[in-house]
């Protein structure tokens, strides 16, 4: 076998070579014209590409921008979130108005215990609000509403004392410390009350 | 060997462009940049080959057509051309993609229309009466030559009236060369056959 298993044949090419078709004229024409078009187009996109250069580049700037905004927002970490409920009992303690006003009375600690969210408290069970006119401090399971002629407690668990305890208070500054079996009130610094809730029942122990 | 070409328009190129002429692709580059002379001495070189590779396997507006296609998506493609000395690989490439094209359309209508004559034949027989004894043989040829199956008839033609070599026709139809020869060879034997009979 040849390499070229078409060698050789020469009856074959001598036929072959008496083709005489060709292209129509004009096909030729058109096909010429076409090249000579494309050539004469090719200077005109690239002028009108040169007249839309800014469109392109601010479009390139404008995503750029964008971007590094998105990125940004992604490298901050998210803020806790916090349960609906729970704001809506956290904002009468961050209103500053009634601290104003009571501000004289209540210690930094005091201050700092109001500024804790309840939210722990406030997932799993409904958290009781002090009045308006009061500022909240909070105790394990206990609820203290100060305001300038009495002291509400509350309990902060449902399975705790269903009513509220309320306690008539001289002027002072309030604080209060944990101790075994419930809270201790005091009014610059003097033990005014013992307070616990047994068995569905407010305590209160008078020093 | 050079077949299928008219005297005086260079065939099977760039190995019969004259020993000044440019190569393919200075011109093609040449084109590129903005001459269109280049081009018209690139499509004086493979205008005869296209069209004929086309012709021996459709009908003649078809060829037209696809004659037409292949220049005009060398010309849309002239900024994706890279020089590489392979030009004549480069055409009958585009040449083998609009040929595939065309016999898939074909396909598709007669897919629809059952009835329609999907089998090429050329345009060749003339007028028996008047034809010479040579004319006649050569319209017997080119008869076989269409009745071959696709790939066979390809191969032949991109051999015989393209002057591509067995590597290049391999590459361009995605076959080894041991393939293309054989489809060359079994094309050979029918034609020799066919004009023994004749």
């Amino acid at each position: 076998m040849s390499q070229d298993p078409t060698n050789g044949d020469a009856e074959i090419q001598r036929l072959l070579d008496q083709d005489v078709s060709e292209p129509p004229a004009s096909l030729d024409e058109e096909i010429r014209a076409a090249a000579r078009d494309a050539l004469a187009d090719a200077p005109e996109r690239s002028q009108a590409a040169a007249r839309r250069w800014p469109l392109p580049a601010l479009a390139g700037v404008a995503a750029t921008a964008l971007m590094a905004v998105l990125l940004v927002q992604l490298a901050i970490p998210p803020a806790p979130q916090i349960e609906p409920d729970a704001l809506e009992q956290a904002a009468p303690v961050r209103s500053p108005a009634p601290r104003a006003k009571f501000m004289q009375g209540l210690s930094e600690e005091s201050l700092r215990a109001v500024d804790q969210p309840m939210a722990t408290a406030a997932r799993a069970e409904p958290v009781p609000v002090c009045p308006e006119a009061s500022v909240p401090l909070t105790a394990p399971g206990l609820l203290v509403c100060v305001s300038p002629e009495y002291l509400e407690i509350h309990s902060a668990r449902s399975a705790g004392c269903s009513d509220v305890l309320r306690l008539a208070r001289r002027p002072g500054e309030v604080t209060i410390s944990e101790v075994a079996g419930g809270i201790e009130i005091l009014i610059d610094g003097q033990s005014q009350w013992r307070v616990d809730c047994l068995d569905q029942t407010w305590r209160v122990d008078a020093p | 060997m050079v077949t299928g070409y008219e005297s005086g328009e260079t065939a099977a190129p760039p190995a019969t462009a004259g020993a000044d002429d440019p190569d393919d692709d200075t011109l093609m580059l040449s084109y590129c940049n903005g001459d269109a002379a280049s081009f018209d001495a690139l499509y004086q070189r493979y205008r005869l080959a296209i069209y004929r590779f086309f012709l021996r396997q459709l009908p003649q507006p078809e060829a037209e057509e696809c004659h037409q296609e292949v220049w005009l998506k060398l010309i849309n493609g002239r900024t994706g051309y890279q020089a590489r000395g392979e030009f004549r690989a480069y055409l009958y490439t585009i040449a083998h993609r609009t040929l595939t094209d065309q016999h898939r359309r074909r396909m598709k209508h007669a897919a629809v229309d059952p009835g329609a004559d999907v089998e090429v034949v050329a345009d060749t027989a003339g007028d028996p009466e008047s034809a010479t004894a040579d004319e006649r043989a050569a319209a017997r040829l080119h008869q076989c030559i269409a009745a071959l199956p696709i790939a066979q008839r390809e191969a032949l033609l991109m051999k015989e009236t393209g002057g591509l070599s067995l590597a290049e026709i391999a590459h361009i139809t995605g076959t080894s060369q041991e393939g293309v020869k054989s489809r060359l060879r079994y094309a050979m034997q029918k034609l020799r056959s066919a004009l023994t009979e004749s």
